[in-house]
């Protein structure tokens, strides 16, 4: 075997931890050609995302996001999966490590198990699963598309083992499974295996334990999951009965200092309380009640805080600032009992819910606790690995890195970002492989079709509940059976399990079926991997086509279902019509250049361009202003005190010595043309405004965001007032005038979280703690006031704003409606604010007033350079990536990233994961030698091109030109398949492959086909 | 309610809550507050005097002294603990009330606790009622006897006082002995049952200690030096504090 070579040598990186963390962070090593060992300790890869019912801010059905990354995991050829494996030792240092594992004994031949079910229809008892919060019949695959597909054997529980082995159709149990142990060499370590939550059970207060109707926010979860416990119906556990009012409560068991609570933020609890709440009302509009019990409503992430105002105004999610005290049940009633105080108001509010959440937060379990202690890995208080410095990723062993909810408390972007920057550093101690010549050498020849009589093969997902809970499947076949052309409709439950796809591609060759089409989900997840599974039964890829009836039917009608069935059947019939016209099409491909083109010369274009020249690629670094360093370069400490222009200036020196840099400095970029993996890009440098160009593979936007300074509170009328940036200037460079000062003011949200600029700039609560701190840090004495609309020290943030507090600085909330007012003379503002305790003004003399201004998008540099790159942005003029969960780096123009606060606000540790993880995705596309354009380009019929250049002029790309013969000629190497020129030649000589007219003619003729007839 | 804006000028001044923060071990984390008003929605004299846990802690961390250390509510305080009880912080937000009262001119604080205050120190049984140390030997005594004869199976049930050497010091609220005293039986018979080996003390038997919640530090510790001696001088080894 070709491997053989590969185990005996320490080239690669271990992954322990496949939840969605470890899985990115293997994908992307092994896309740039490094070998990774993927560990987990559970029976399946997934982690805790595989017990989510939706995710924030998009709302999606997480296992359908989720799916095709767990079974790409399993099938990448770079990638080995040791399911119910755990590290018990480990020896060496970064480079040669050796690692020592564990694997349980499955009882179950991987190799064999086909996934079927039988052993757990038979021996139920015996099957062993991960119970979750499953409370009815235990089921071991906890979801469809399980990776690895297959049941794992709990001995133990087994008395008629003969009995077992013989129920297995495959022969695949083996009662004599050892299970294994053995060492791995490494070079180096990712360690992602995940947090775990707190268990409220020891808070008596909230009845957690005596009342089934009080549930973590994981078991809401699990209720609300269509593979949960009541098949997604929103029930109470104690009755059964549908909850008219719900409650969450936040903060369970974070920010804290007793019971157990954890002193930090858990930073993901706000969004998933507003995304439970919002399902919730969706499901039930007017029928159900949702009310958030909170201290502080933390949406501080891209555009998290459109999202709380959605919540709250579109779905009429109710929001109380308090803590209640207890949850109580009165002897005889069903109801639960909270009793709060609101702002203003200094008397007892009670009232009834029938539901009550409790918003639990992560913590490090005694099992990971456990594991770092193996490893070695230094922790902090909190148990969590302590990072020596600005790079978050880092441990204390050189050598060994961190992602995801183990590094800290984080959502799923967060930990996408993380993973792949620790794919990264983990990637630079590893040589990558040479790409495999022949990539696929197991595919069969593709069957010629030309000239064929269509037979189409139509398949429907049932999806669980997402499509099945709402349309009738089997009539649904019933009418489609009908269709011309159509040889056989089949339902297959979750279509892109392994054993469904496995049948699928079983009915494509026994029936000799020579076009698919997929009643399913969307083909911006899935396309893919139907396209490999037509590809594998002998098709050409493009003869497929889908029909969308999840998305465009059963979720948005889930309550007319008699309509929705008749537009799952009329999209079915367009997508027949469509397939029936469809040609086998070559994909092109194309060498690709290996070069790097980074926008932006501050810290966070500097550290991608360091770590892509680190790994050998040549990176052309180019800045618009004369000097790098951008934004951090006026900065001084970080919150957690690390030295900035300490770091900056190594930074600069750094990259400027680097030969692999090129470093532009009054570059402004001015054209740009090409391909992914074949870009060119053309600037204007330096005073003389020389013109040139330069060749490269894939760019990376650093271009940063701007500190706003918005004409509020008197700002720019007073020596006295200034923004946060101004302070801490000042604290770092006239210490002896803070020194003076006995009461200053701080305001958040200025110019941020408003009508103009309605994002959370995410930085200033940690700034004003800051630099709170720095001043009663020189001047014990000094009174500093904060006043707040949200304090969002998400995170470890929260320990400092604790200590503020501990250091008398006095935090004080305000209404969006009733801002403070400010009075200025020329040394001192007189800030007036409402003390909602209180219920009372308090007028401060202020020695110095400071606000919190925040980041806003640079729209100079953004605004040309998405028109340049053409490149989508938000509303507020951040860079737009391709899907804010899973792809959060990556635009969706491919071979284009982004870092940074380009990205969105950040601090400057948050701004370097991303930088690296930019670097890493690249390398997925600078590691391969060839990069495949697809299929979809425009073609020119000459025959009927009269040359009007009608498509020159409205091509974006500028691809199409007239060639020697005199017709319109488009390169498909250059032509990004947008189709604007097939839609505007006057002459229809342009058809644009896999959407040619005759085929949406047919889309449309299926459609209309009643009303001709 | 005072409703005039509060003034906040010049340099900082020592305030009430900086004191009462130095007294407390620990601190008391008095400055730590979330404003998130768990002890307030706990508190059963919340809204009473227009004033909550919350709003009281706020007012001590504003500096408002005069008006922290004059307002009644204090005394509306049980002291049951439910704000520290759940406060994330954990807030020790009774020691504040505590020292508030302490503040109050003695003859000011509320008479009624001010007065079982007093009774107390009146002789040597601690009793807010003022029974004397004879009284109390008396109705055990005669109550002891009666259930004796009555319930045979409790013939060999004791209830002593001051006997040498017994390993439980037992303390009793004076309301049973002054006017419920069968309540006192069903305790002597669970300690009977049990095969304790238990006493009272003639002196130092009352265990209410209105000083306490008064918050006169001197009555108080002399209340409790005079049961705790007694305990000693009997050689006991465990103080049982009913109360």
């Amino acid at each position: 075997m070709q491997k053989t070579e590969r185990s005996q040598t320490n080239n690669r990186v271990l992954v322990v931890g496949g939840g969605l963390g470890g899985i990115r962070t293997a994908l992307d090593l092994a896309e740039a050609q490094k070998d990774v060992v993927l560990i987990d300790r559970a029976n399946n890869i997934g982690g805790l995302m595989t017990q989510l019912d939706r995710t924030f801010p998009t709302n999606n059905c997480d296992l359908c996001t989720l799916a095709p990354h767990l079974s790409e995991s399993n099938r990448h050829e770079h990638i080995s999966l040791m399911a119910m494996t755990e590290v018990q030792g480990i020896s060496g240092e970064k480079g040669n490590f050796t690692v020592s594992l564990a694997t349980r004994p499955r009882y179950i031949n991987l190799e064999k198990c086909t996934g079927c079910g039988e052993c757990l229809q038979q021996f139920p008892e015996c099957v062993s699963f991960t119970p979750g919060l499953d409370h009815r019949a235990p089921t071991c695959m906890r979801y469809p598309q399980n990776t690895p597909q297959a049941y794992a054997i709990d001995l133990s529980k087994c008395d008629d083992v003969a009995g077992l082995v013989k129920c297995c159709p495959a022969g695949a149990i083996n009662p004599d499974d050892l299970g294994s142990n053995g060492d791995i060499a490494c070079s180096s370590i990712v360690m992602s295996p995940g947090a775990s939550l707190f268990d409220p059970s020891g808070l008596d207060y909230l009845g957690y334990s005596e009342n089934p109707d009080v549930v973590t926010s994981l078991e809401y979860e699990r209720i609300l999951s269509a593979s949960g416990p009541t098949q997604g119906r929103l029930v109470r556990p104690s009755n059964g009965a549908q909850p008219k009012k719900v409650a969450w409560i936040q903060c369970i068991g974070s920010r804290g200092l007793q019971k157990g609570a954890a002193p930090y933020c858990s930073g993901a609890c706000c969004m998933f309380a507003l995304k439970e709440a919002m399902v919730t009302k969706e499901r039930f509009q007017e029928d159900i009640e949702t009310t958030i019990f909170y201290m502080d409503m933390r949406t501080f992430g891209k555009d998290y805080e459109r999202y709380y105002e959605r919540a709250r105004d579109e779905f009429g999610v109710r929001f109380i600032h308090s803590r209640p005290h207890s949850i109580l049940q009165h002897p005889g009633s069903d109801q639960l009992e909270l009793g709060y105080t609101v702002d203003s108001n200094s008397s007892l509010q009670t009232e009834e819910f029938d539901m009550v959440v409790l918003s639990t937060g992560f913590k490090i379990g005694d099992q990971a606790k456990e594991l770092a202690n193996r490893l070695g890995l230094e922790l902090t208080s909190s148990n969590f690995p302590a990072n020596p410095g600005l790079n978050q990723v880092e441990t204390s062993t050189p050598g060994i890195y961190v992602a995801g909810t183990f590094q800290g408390p984080k959502d799923i972007p967060e930990t996408m970002v993380q993973a792949s920057a620790a794919a990264c550093m983990a990637g630079k101690d590893v040589t990558p492989l040479e790409a495999d010549s022949e990539q696929e050498p197991l595919l069969p020849p593709e069957r010629n079709v030309v000239g064929e009589e269509p037979k189409v093969g139509v398949f429907i997902c049932d999806c669980g509940e997402n499509i099945g809970g709402v349309i009738n499947v089997e009539s649904l076949i019933t009418r489609l059976e009908k269709l011309n052309h159509v040889i056989v409709v089949k339902a297959e439950g979750h279509g892109c399990s392994r054993e469904s796809m496995e049948n699928i591609r079983q009915t494509i060759e026994e029936l000799g079926v020579n076009r698919v089409v997929i009643g399913g989900c969307s083909p911006r997840t899935h396309e893919s991997k139907f396209q490999d599974l037509i590809r594998k039964a002998g098709l050409n890829k493009y003869l497929l086509e889908f029909a969308n009836i999840r998305d465009q039917v059963t979720w948005v009608h889930g309550h007319q279902p008699e309509q929705a069935l008749n537009k799952a059947e009329a999209l079915i019939k367009m997508a027949v019509g469509a397939v029936c016209e469809s040609q086998p099409l070559a994909d092109h491909s194309l060498p690709i250049n290996k070069n790097v083109l980074v926008v932006g010369g501050g810290v966070t274009g500097m550290t991608s361009a360091l770590e892509l020249a680190d790994q050998g690629f040549k990176v052309y670094l180019v800045e618009r202003t004369a000097t790098l360093g951008g934004v951090a370069a006026k900065l001084y400490r970080t919150l957690e005190g690390d030295d900035i222009q300490d770091f900056v200036s190594n930074l600069i020196k750094r990259t400027k010595d680097h030969e692999g840099i090129e470093v532009i400095t009054g570059g402004i970029i001015v054209d740009h043309s090409g391909m992914p993996g074949m870009f060119t890009t053309g600037m204007q440098v330096g005073r003389q405004m020389f013109y040139r160009q330069i060749e490269h593979g894939v760019t990376i936007l650093a271009t940063g965001a701007r500190p706003n300074r918005p004409e509020l509170f008197e700002l720019g009328n007073s020596k006295a007032i200034a923004t946060q940036l101004e302070l801490q200037e000042l604290i770092d460079q006239d210490a002896a005038r803070v020194k003076t000062w006995d009461n200053v003011v701080m305001i958040q949200c200025v110019g941020s979280r408003t009508a103009d600029n309605p994002n959370c700039s995410r930085i200033c609560c940690q700034n004003a703690v800051k630099n709170a701190l720095s001043i009663v840090e020189l001047n014990p004495e000094a009174r500093v006031f904060v006043l707040y609309r949200d304090m969002r020290t998400y995170g470890f943030q929260e320990e400092y704003f604790q200590k503020a507090r501990e250091k008398g600085v006095i935090f004080v909330r305000y209404q969006q409606d009733n801002p403070p007012q400010v009075d200025h003379a020329d040394d001192q503002a007189t800030v007036t604010y409402h003390d909602p305790i209180l219920v009372r003004e308090v007028k401060v003399s202020a020695d110095f007033l400071a606000l919190s201004t925040g980041l806003v998008a640079d729209e100079d540099s953004s605004e040309e350079l998405a028109m340049v790159f053409k490149l989508p942005r938000t509303e507020d003029g951040y860079f737009l990536e391709d899907h804010i969960k899973l792809r959060p780096v990556d635009l969706p123009v491919p071979g284009f990233f982004v870092a940074g606060t380009a990205h969105a606000p950040k601090t400057i540790s948050e701004s370097l994961i991303q930088a690296r993880a930019v670097a890493s995705r690249a390398m997925t596309i600078l590691a391969r030698e060839a990069i495949n354009l697809g299929a979809v380009t425009a073609k020119v019929d000459s025959a009927r091109c009269a040359s009007c250049l009608v498509c020159v002029r409205a091509c974006p790309f500028d691809v199409p030109f007239i060639n020697a013969d005199g017709y319109s000629e488009i390169d498909p190497a250059k032509c990004h398949g947008c189709g604007m020129c097939a839609s505007e030649c006057p002459a229809k000589a342009i058809q644009l492959l896999q959407f040619e007219d005759d085929q949406v003619l047919s889309k449309i003729e299926q459609l209309f086909e009643k009303v001709v007839a | 309610m005072t409703t005039t804006t509060i003034e906040v000028k010049g340099r900082k001044k020592q305030s009430f809550k900086d004191k009462v923060q130095e007294i407390i071990p620990g601190g008391g984390n008095l400055d730590l507050c979330l404003t998130c008003g768990a002890c307030a929605a706990g508190c059963p004299a919340t809204g009473l005097e227009d004033m909550d846990p919350r709003k009281f802690l706020r007012m001590c961390a504003m500096g408002l002294d005069e008006e922290v250390t004059q307002t009644p509510w204090v005394w509306m305080c049980t002291m049951c603990q439910r704000c520290i009880y759940v406060c994330p912080m954990q807030i020790d937000i009774p020691q504040l009330v505590y020292n508030v009262r302490a503040e109050w001119p003695r003859d000011e604080r509320p008479k009624g606790i001010r007065d079982s205050c007093d009774m107390a120190l009146r002789n040597d049984s601690n009793s807010a009622m003022g029974t004397a140390p004879d009284d109390f030997v008396f109705v055990v005594e005669d109550v002891l006897e009666e259930y004796k004869e009555a319930q045979p199976e409790f013939k060999d049930m004791v209830a002593p006082i001051d006997k040498p050497g017994a390993h439980f010091f037992l303390n009793q609220n004076s309301r049973e002995p002054n006017t419920e005293p069968d309540e006192l039986v069903p305790l002597w018979k669970i300690l009977h049952l049990a095969g304790v080996d238990w006493t009272y003390g003639s002196r130092g038997w009352a265990a209410e200690n209105y000083c306490l919640f008064l918050a006169d530090d001197k009555c108080w510790e002399h209340v409790t030096r005079v049961s705790a001696q007694q305990a000693d001088e009997l050689g006991c080894k465990v103080f049982l504090n009913t109360e």
